[in-house]
């Protein structure tokens, strides 16, 4: 199992190192790849960057004890899908290629001609934020994973995974990231596929069987709303159909559309994308209920796809679902690492210091930044600072709010000013944050209040400054679709 | 086979199919708006 597995990590390794070579030395070339990535490569990093290890554990966890229920998740998650790629891609595309934009606080920077950056300096300081805390909760799942999988020490595992993915990103940048991604993407998928696949063919009697055994054990695991009942099975129902409403905005997920090739690419791509998130979400949810099957006992639900995998396969294929668990934390690390990188060496020190930098002095200030960022997400981690970790609860809904409305008003209209586009990024971060903290979390999913909030911010604090702002840069031509 | 409730085939089939057959379908209509410019 650990030959499998060290396989794996040199492998995305040598690929995430020799990305180097096809870029330019420009800060383009860095951070976005030269705006060249095709079909396939766009859909599949952006789903394996999108899908954490949460995939393999959490969801898989959580369909362990709500069986069947929990794949309310899926119609939000290919309604936030369809948005996303739909709605939001094409024009951010566009926008971002014929105004050179180079991430998406750039783009707010450029589609209100801030020249202040205070847009700018808001945005980028929300994604460090919550994208540090990200990586840090990243890093944890790699150590406990490698601690029940290998009975490899927690520490140990952390660093490793930290220091592979900071090693190749450090030197191949974005394309490093996307290239790796893509990879890690493949072998997710073909895990998710063959394995619930067979063991429910081959191992569990067939389709009807599966169902028969998990009712038998549990009735609760075969029905829509694992017992609950009135208002409380509606609001279970919403949170779990809106969390994926929550992917339009998402900061990893639209730099994706900036650096995808041309809007041929990102209109294919859609297709890949939902039946990547359809995989993944039925796949995982599959994987809980199978092991509620063979193993009705666990101690932890969220390692049931790993003791699975561990107790009934051939140490080679353990080795490859560790390599599918390490996959998908480590996609979704070097996509946060390679964004915050940028958010600190790129948008803020240019805005924070008005000044032009080479591209050489950018690249060497934006090493040195992503390694710093790896040691001190590293150090959280290892430290296990909680007030850290507990900005993780806040993160997709806080990134989702502060730029899911704003991102879709400055997109498809011009009423929205400077003053109201700081409002609504403020307000949706603060609101997900409150919303959390108090007990009206229990009857409203976070996510309601604060796309409710900023949006109404956003468009008051416009109209009551509309007059104020001088000149707004209007979005250019209409897009071509 | 008869003991599956409804919704599970909804949840597990339905739901798929018809997510991924509506994308394809707008993705087709958005590519014959490219070519027809």
């Amino acid at each position: 199992m650990l030959i499998t597995f060290f396989i794996y990590l040199i492998a995305v390794f040598i690929i995430g190192v020799t990305a180097e070579r096809f870029i330019s030395k420009s800060e383009e070339g860095y951070f976005l790849g030269d705006r060249s990535f095709g079909t396939w490569v766009t859909a599949i990093s952006a789903g394996a960057t999108d899908s954490s290890g949460w995939v393999f554990i959490g969801a898989a966890g959580t369909a362990y004890v709500f069986g069947a229920s929990t794949m309310w998740m899926l119609p939000g998650f290919i309604i936030g899908y369809y948005l996303n790629w739909f709605v939001f891609a094409p024009k951010l595309h566009e926008y971002g290629v014929k105004n050179n934009v180079l991430s998406l606080a750039d783009y707010f920077e450029k589609r209100y001609n801030d020249k202040s950056s205070v847009l700018k300096i808001i945005a980028s300081i929300i994604i460090v934020v919550f994208f540090v805390a990200y990586m840090a909760s990243q890093l944890t799942a790699a150590g406990k994973t490698v601690d029940v999988l290998l009975n490899f020490n927690y520490e140990m595992g952390l660093v490793l995974c930290a220091a592979f993915v900071v090693g190749y990103a450090v030197i191949g940048g974005y394309r490093s990231v996307m290239m790796t991604d893509f990879i890690q993407g493949l072998i997710m998928l073909a895990i998710l596929i063959v394995f619930p696949a067979y063991m429910i063919f081959f191992k569990l009697g067939g389709w009807g069987s599966f169902w028969e055994q998990a009712i038998a054990i549990d009735p609760l695991l075969g029905t829509s709303t694992a017992g609950a009942v009135g208002s409380a099975a509606i609001g279970m129902i919403l949170g779990y159909v809106l969390f994926g409403l929550g992917i339009p905005g998402q900061p990893h997920i639209s730099q994706r559309f900036l650096t995808a090739k041309d809007l041929k690419t990102i209109n294919s791509g859609s297709i890949i994308a939902v039946v990547w998130v359809t995989v993944m979400m039925t796949s995982s949810n599959l994987l809980g209920i199978m092991g509620r099957i063979i193993f009705p006992n666990l101690e932890d639900p969220e390692y049931v796809f790993p003791t699975m995998s561990f107790e009934l396969f051939h140490p080679i294929f353990a080795g490859i679902v560790l390599a599918a668990i390490f996959a998908a934390i480590q996609s979704t690390f070097s996509a946060q690492l390679i964004l915050t990188t940028q958010a600190i060496a790129s948008d803020l020190l240019k805005a924070l210091t008005k000044k032009e930098y080479s591209n050489e002095q950018i690249i060497k200030i934006s090493r040195i930044t992503m390694v710093l960022l790896g040691v001190i997400a590293t150090l959280i981690a290892l430290l296990n600072i909680q007030t850290v970790f507990l900005l993780v609860l806040y993160a997709w809904g806080g990134l989702a709010a502060s730029f899911g409305p704003l991102l879709f008003l400055s997109l498809y209209t011009n009423i929205v000013t400077k003053q109201g586009a700081i409002a609504g990024m403020i307000s949706g971060t603060l609101v997900i944050i409150i919303w959390v903290s108090t007990p009206l979390n229990n009857y409203v999913y976070e996510l309601v209040p604060a796309f409710i909030i900023s949006t109404l911010l956003i468009l008051i604090v416009s109209k009551m400054t509309k007059k104020l702002e001088s000149k707004t840069d209007k979005i250019g031509t209409k897009p071509s679709i | 086979m008869g003991n599956i409730n409804s919704f599970i085939w909804i949840f597990y089939v339905v739901i798929p199919i018809v997510g991924i057959v509506i994308t394809a379908t707008t993705a087709m209509f958005v590519k014959n708006k490219y070519e027809n410019k």
